[in-house]
């Protein structure tokens, strides 16, 4: 079986029998029934009744054997069984072997529990002559939706939404009682990250503590809900769903090139409030809708969702390879849309939800009448060309097309080489009915699964969305396995609410927005999130620790997107340009990957990319699979491999590491500090409240001023006792100059391959990294620390300027007339430079061998640095005794370690060309206390959490 | 030998800053009160005291992500052989267990024997596989479990199944539990490490704290994402290991932030991941100075290198996982998982592939296991091999086995494991475990007693009732004791 295919299943089925709890229904099919059945069955069983007596039914438990019932529910001292299995009486059972201690155990606690038996649903229908048994048809999720009226709520309650009555009872219940409502401060920042993923800006703060008139709190929600950066934040939730990403996988990276139309479809969606049923309409067959010249491309590209799996690409056998990409669309979709883990009845039966291997067969039937494959080129794959009317050139789409329909045969255990029965194409039988009659289409029949998924008659289809939305905004689902409502699934918290949501969802039209403003405009979302100890009533912590009946809001952390995206903000350095794609549209295989964790180049094949030097929003990154960004995997943004709708929120040192000590975090906080000192007839007080309002949404307490200013003192008397006075030395934030010298007899005297290496007119590009590792860690570290820097100048030796790339690099072009100098300038925040890495790399795939054997031909590089404290003044040649020079991948790396002790030439090549390094102080000395303290609060707990 | 904790002259010495932290310091190293009630101490993670003399101080678990097949390797079957294409008997199905519907319902699936042959090894003879030759040179140190089951039938609730017993439920992940139970033996490092985790298959959970503090997470070292890549151990490295100023600046600024999330978690209210945010600062910090040496492979003789087979395909990924554990365990880390990518499902290509995966962690778990002993270490660190389910006696396809969680194989070494022997069995063709059989829970209660925990005393209050790690069952298998 494919990977991923069961993400959570259970083993048990809950039974119908509502008087158990999920607990105890767990608690009986894991231990009670196996062990009555390995231990009693033999001789008590279906075969055999011993003594007249069977213990493998309720009824035949309740009857009891000859001399009448064995089990007294409640009392276990008290029934015969217990006696018998403890072997302290005449009868001693079973005969032979004693029960184990643990084994008595549980069933004592079975029978004091009340020696409940729950009613296992039967996959294969076992109590009837239908394919589905009673307990199976009656499953709460497959109910017709219901709308039940709000309950009448207790009074002394704040109520501002039908959702608080429901809430309000099933508190009541408990005797809890909710929380009082948060501060208009920790509100705004909450709903702000809840709809944008971003912090309010100052002025949205000012505004909102200002406006006392009712109705302040709906303005935010609805001046969020038209913003850009909603479709951005809440698209990425579907992303989630939708397993986006833009390499073909599972291994190889082979680049997706036009993926990125489908987030900025999913994104646009949000923002127009596109009604849900049509937005999974198009998703699953919008090629096969009727469309205005406009509405072509987008209905197109939405069907990207169907191509986001895994490929196997080194699949051999071409008809399980179609059969391996239908089994993941089929999973897609039912998780997705459904809810329900329909690729497990692959090869048999579902083991607990009422899915017949025919159904599954069914539905692979209409992904077969499918094309999705276009070529088994691996950079040719699936992407084709549109012809979009109104343009001339054609449109690179990822998407699927309509092929010949077919209907399929149950495929015996999985395998196209053993067929069964014929399975028509058709929709689910539980919920279309036994039977129903097939899709009599002359096209594949997606259009009409789209449309039987979409159709508000569906049980799951509102009742997913809407209860995904519902965690989206509070943490938690009002089922918890969101994208599992089958039996393996849970069970909700407040069926009703679930219920009437869906309801009115599909009433206003499925209209995401306006399930919104109904969840956001309830005093559930904008109760305080502290968890303290009532002097009335009871703890919820105590009594509810998982806070299910939401007595207080669900503090969060930011998710991996929003906490990049929240830093960039604060730094005010986040670029909101929006849409397109950070992938190099002419990349099509990426190939070697260097072990840059991330932080680092990406190489894509022969391009080069690097994730932080755009500080777009983070949504608009590349989505390269088994290669997110650290940020990204340090902060839980999970796997692209798998449809998942909830993250997890772990907490490890790692992270911890990452914001202490990660160049993205020492930037932002290098970038706010000097924003806050640039900020005119401002007082050190004016500083330290502008900082907590950008960060926090709040001004500081008088503790927090005191607490700031003594900081900032503590650490420049610190400095000063490190000898590192603030005007002489290298500060905070420090310019580095290198210059290129050409060798005395030009490039252009090479060999052969040289020359022809230079005829090409984008030759090669020349970029810098720093990092702050010392030189005899930076010996043997991995290269993980290294940061890139942009170039912020480039020039000749005759002050001729040349343009700097957008990834921040030089490109040199062969072609031109080559200067016998260059000058690069960039800036760094870094207060203590441990190393230089300059890397020369190819502009167009080349070979690496030659490459590098080429370039060490042509180059002599020699790196010189200044002395400690002095600055701008000709630099001596040194430190360079512990330089390395690595040919890897498709680069020369040269590697030298600042030393400023050391007087050591470091030459490559033939003579005469150099490379030297000078480092200039520029910044203001105020910064490096000021960056501390930026870091410092971007460290925060109450950075970090959303409450 | 191990790496002492760190006292509090020492980190403050290494920390190079005077005695404004002491408020800090008082998270770390106090030993909590024993017993029962393991009432959070100022540092959760701190050293505690176990219930009774402990014969083991730590685990390694070495994770087989995919399902082994237990009578290609561990469990010989000669009847198997024997009857090699024939149909399985109905008669041995035992109807009471819930299975596979195949099974029951297509035409009676053949037998398949095995393609390895098993030979008795070491002192004790048991039998192994030709699969693992550099393993069953070992055997004399391990404890083949042979009638292992669980009902978790797929991939994700299996695997929660094995490493937190419930394969329903969230529950906390045993090296939780486990931390819970003991705290850290080294303050500079994280005590749970789990080196390449799989991301998918109920990912974070089967390393997660559930409802235990959160500051009880496993931490990660690296990830492996499907069948993995093989430089994920080689790229597996704590990173931003290095301030990129003075370390007197650092705390300073570390300090104040401390100060600022105590302050704020005074307003918050009770809150255990806000707490451990703050402990994860404080450990991070410490880490610092240890992690880097920890894991920096180049400290290692070429000789040992070579014993594991790092540098070496196909062994070097795993080696590099094997060889981590130990520099873990050396220091004083109390759980210790390392996981060997998801590549054990053979539905298909059993012969070759699972020849492979074998060739991948033979020789690197060998080493593993002599490296330990000739270290002394092995003595005080059960090494625990596992995977989450075993595969089926009868064919699927021509070449390949079902997933069979009704009888599968695990074994154990070390840490007062009583060597050269084997427990349990399953019936005749290695289906179901009829004799001793054991859970995963009877595996931990042993666990947990040879770490000197009473599994039904290590509990953790949570929605009502005391949870443990054993739920309600487990049974300490005193006879795989030594």
């Amino acid at each position: 079986m494919a990977y991923g295919l069961m993400a959570f299943v259970g083993l048990c089925a809950i039974s119908a029998d509502a008087a158990m709890d999920r607990n105890r229904v767990e608690s009986f099919e894991k231990r009670v029934r196996p062990l009555l059945a390995n231990r009693c069955w033999q001789c008590h069983g279906a075969k055999k009744q011993q003594a007249g007596l069977r213990l493998d039914s309720a009824e035949a438990v309740a009857k009891g054997g000859d001399s009448g019932p064995v089990v007294r529910p409640g009392d276990a001292a008290g029934s015969r069984l217990i006696q018998a299995v403890r072997h302290d009486g005449e009868l001693k059972m079973p005969p032979q072997k004693r029960l184990r201690e643990s084994e008595i155990a549980t069933l004592i606690e079975w029978v004091d529990q009340g020696a409940g038996w729950p009613t296992s649903p039967h996959p294969t229908g076992a109590d009837g002559a239908g394919l589905f048994s009673q307990s199976q048809k009656s499953y709460w999720a497959f109910q017709p939706i219901r709308s039940p009226q709000p309950p009448v709520a207790a009074t002394g309650h704040r109520i501002l939404s039908p959702v608080d009555r429901f809430l309000i009872a099933s508190l009541k219940q408990q005797r809890l009682s909710p929380a009082p409502p948060a501060d208009k401060p920790t509100l705004l920042r909450r709903v702000t990250f809840d709809l944008l993923g971003l912090p309010p800006t100052p002025d949205e703060i000012r505004s909102f503590l200002a406006d006392a008139s009712p109705g302040a709190f709906d303005r935010v929600v609805d001046r969020l809900l038209s913003s850009p950066h909603y479709g951005q934040r809440w698209g990425r939730h579907w992303l989630d769903v939708a397993r986006f990403v833009e390499t073909v996988g599972p291994s190889g990276q082979a680049v997706m090139p036009s993926a990125w139309r489908y987030r900025d479809y999913v994104i646009g969606a949000f923002n127009a409030d596109k009604p849900y049923d049509e937005f999974v309409i198009e998703q699953l067959a919008g090629d096969l809708l009727s469309a205005s010249p406009d509405q072509i491309a987008e209905r197109t590209i939405a069907t990207g969702f169907l191509m986001f799996g895994p490929k196997p690409i080194a699949e051999q056998d071409k008809e399980k390879l179609v059969l391996d990409l239908i089994d993941e669309q089929i999973d897609v979709t039912g998780r997705a849309f459904l809810g329900l883990t329909i690729a497990c009845a692959r090869c048999h039966d579902h083991k607990f939800d009422p899915i017949p291997t025919r159904d599954y067969y069914s539905l692979a039937g209409i992904f077969y009448s499918t094309k999705t494959l276009r070529s088994r080129d691996p950079t040719r794959w699936m992407e084709w060309e549109l012809d979009v009317p109104g343009r001339t050139e054609k449109m690179l789409v990822l998407a699927v097309q309509d092929g010949a329909p077919t209907d399929l045969r149950v495929h015996i255990r999985g395998s196209h080489r053993s067929l069964g029965k014929p399975s028509p194409r058709r929709f689910l039988q539980i919920i279309a009915g036994e039977d129903h009659a097939p899709i009599a289409s002359k096209q594949s029949g997606r259009l009409e699964l789209a449309r039987w998924i979409a159709n508000p008659e569906n049980p799951l289809t509102a009742r997913v969305m809407v209860n995904r939305i519902w965690q989206w905004h509070f943490g938690t689902g009002l089922v918890a396995t969101s994208d599992n409502l089958g039996f393996a699934g849970e069970r909700p918290s407040h069926p009703e609410l679930l219920d009437w949501l869906a309801s009115r969802f599909i009433d206003h039209g499925w209209s995401v927005k306006s399930m919104h403003r109904l969840l956001l405009n309830s005093s559930a979302f904008q109760m305080s999130s502290k968890n303290r100890s009532r002097h009335a009533g009871r703890d919820g912590h105590v009594v509810d620790p998982e806070n299910r009946l939401l007595w207080r809001f669900k503090p969060r952390r930011l998710e991996a997107e929003e906490l990049r995206d929240a830093m960039l903000a604060g730094s005010g350095r986040l670029d909101h340009s929006a849409g397109g794609s950070h992938l190099d549209y002419h990349v099509r295989y990426l190939d070697g990957v260097p072990g840059d964790d991330g932080l680092a180049f990406l190489n894509l094949g022969g391009k080069t990319y690097h994730p932080y030097y755009r500080n777009c929003r983070s949504v608009y990154l590349p989505v390269i699979r088994q290669r997110l960004p650290k940020i990204f995997r340090r902060f839980d943004a999970g796997d692209p491999n798998e449809v998942k709708s909830k993250r997890t929120e772990t907490t490890v040192a790692p992270q911890a590491l990452f914001m202490m000590n990660n160049a993205f975090v020492r930037q932002q906080s290098f970038h706010l500090a000097r924003e806050l000192l640039n900020l005119r007839n401002a007082t050190t007080e004016d500083r330290l409240r502008q900082a907590h309002i950008q960060l926090f949404g709040r001004p500081p307490t008088a503790v927090e001023t005191r607490a700031g200013l003594d900081y900032l003192r503590h650490y420049g008397e610190a400095l000063r006792r490190l000898g590192r006075s603030q005007t002489v030395g290298f500060s905070t934030g420090t310019k580095l100059v290198v210059t290129i010298e050409r060798a005395h007899h030009g490039f252009r005297a090479m060999t052969p391959t040289i020359a022809k290496i230079l005829r090409d007119p984008s030759d090669f590009r020349i970029r810098l990294s720093v990092t702050s590792v010392e030189r005899e860690r930076a010996h043997h570290n991995p290269p993980a620390d290294w940061e890139p820097l942009a170039l912020v100048r480039a020039s000749t030796a005759t002050q001729e300027r040349l343009p700097i790339e957008s990834d921040g690099s030089l490109r040199i072009d062969g072609d031109s007339p080559l200067p016998a100098r260059y000058e690069l300038v960039a800036e760094t925040d870094l207060a203590r430079i441990g190393a230089i890495r300059l890397e020369i790399l190819p502009d167009r795939e080349q070979s690496a061998e030659k490459f590098g054997r080429d370039l060490l031909a042509i180059a002599e590089i020699r790196l010189a640095t200044a002395p400690r404290g002095k600055s701008n003044v000709e630099m001596r040649p040194a430190g360079l005794h512990n330089a390395t020079a690595q040919i890897a991948e498709d680069r020369l790396t040269i590697s030298p370690v600042i030393d400023s002790d050391q007087n050591t030439n470091w030459p490559v090549g033939p003579e005469g060309h150099h490379t030297s390094v000078v480092i200039l102080e520029t910044e203001d000395p105020r910064l490096a206390p000021w960056q501390s303290y930026c870091r410092a609060l971007f460290c925060s707990n109450e950075f970090i959490y959303v409450e | 030998m191990t790496t002492l904790p760190l006292t509090r002259r020492q980190l403050l010495q290494r920390t190079g800053c005077g005695f404004g932290h002491l408020a800090l310091l008082g998270m770390l190293g106090t030993p909590a009160s024993c017993g029962a009630q393991r009432a959070p101490a100022a540092n959760p993670l701190a050293d505690k005291t176990p219930d009774f003399a402990p014969r083991a101080k730590r685990v390694i678990f070495l994770f087989m992500h995919g399902g082994v097949s237990q009578v290609d390797s561990f469990d010989p079957k000669p009847v198997l052989s024997k009857l090699d294409g024939q149909p399985l008997p109905q008669s041995w199905i035992q109807s009471a267990v819930p299975f596979g519907q195949n099974l029951k319902k297509d035409k009676p699936l053949p037998l398949l024997r095995s393609p390895w042959s098993f030979h008795p090894h070491g002192e004790s003879g048991v039998e192994v596989s030709t699969l693992f030759p550099h393993i069953a040179g070992a055997i004399d140190d391990i404890c083949v479990v042979r009638s292992m089951s669980h009902d978790s039938v797929s991939h994700a609730p299996a695997m929660q199944e094995i490493h937190t017993g419930s394969g329903v439920f969230k529950r906390p992940s045993a090296g939780s539990w486990i931390l819970y139970g003991l705290g850290s033996e080294n303050q500079n490092l994280p005590g749970f490490i789990t080196i390449c985790p799989p991301t998918l298959d109920s990912g974070t959970h089967n390393f997660g704290p559930a409802f235990l503090p959160a500051s009880y997470q496993g931490t990660p070292l690296g990830e492996t994402s499907g069948r993995g890549r093989k430089d994920d151990a080689r790229r597996a490295g704590f990173t931003d290991l290095y301030p990129a100023d003075d370390r007197l600046l650092q705390r300073l600024e570390l300090d104040f932030v401390q100060a600022k999330n105590r302050r704020h978690l005074e307003t918050a209210g009770r809150n255990t991941q806000l707490e451990a945010r703050i402990a994860s600062f404080e450990l991070a910090f410490r880490m610092q100075a240890e992690a880097p040496e920890a894991v920096d492979l180049s400290l290692e003789t070429s000789e040992t290198l070579a014993l594991y087979g790092v540098n070496r395909e196909p062994t070097d990924n795993f080696a590099r996982q094997c060889l981590l554990a130990r520099r873990f365990a050396e220091r004083g880390v109390r759980f210790i998982q390392a996981t060997h990518s998801y590549k054990w499902d053979q539905h298909g290509g059993l012969k070759r592939l699972h020849a492979r995966n074998a060739h991948e962690v033979d020789q690197p778990i060998a080493a593993l296991l002599a490296d330990l002993k000739r270290r002394g270490l092995l003595d005080d660190t059960i090494v625990l091999w596992g995977t989450e389910f075993g595969r089926t006696p009868v064919a699927e396809g021509q070449d390949g086995r079902d997933h069979n969680p009704y009888g599968f194989t695990i074994w154990l070494a070390g840490g007062g494991i009583k060597g050269g022997t084997t427990y349990g069995a399953t019936d005749e063709v290695g289906f179901f475990a009829v004799e001793n059989k054991l859970t995963i829970h009877d595996v931990y209660a042993t666990v947990l007693h040879l770490l000197g925990l009473d599994h039904t005393s290590l509990t953790y209050p949570f929605s009502g009732r005391d949870f443990r790690l054993t739920d309600v069952e487990g049974d300490v298998v005193r006879k795989i004791i030594s």
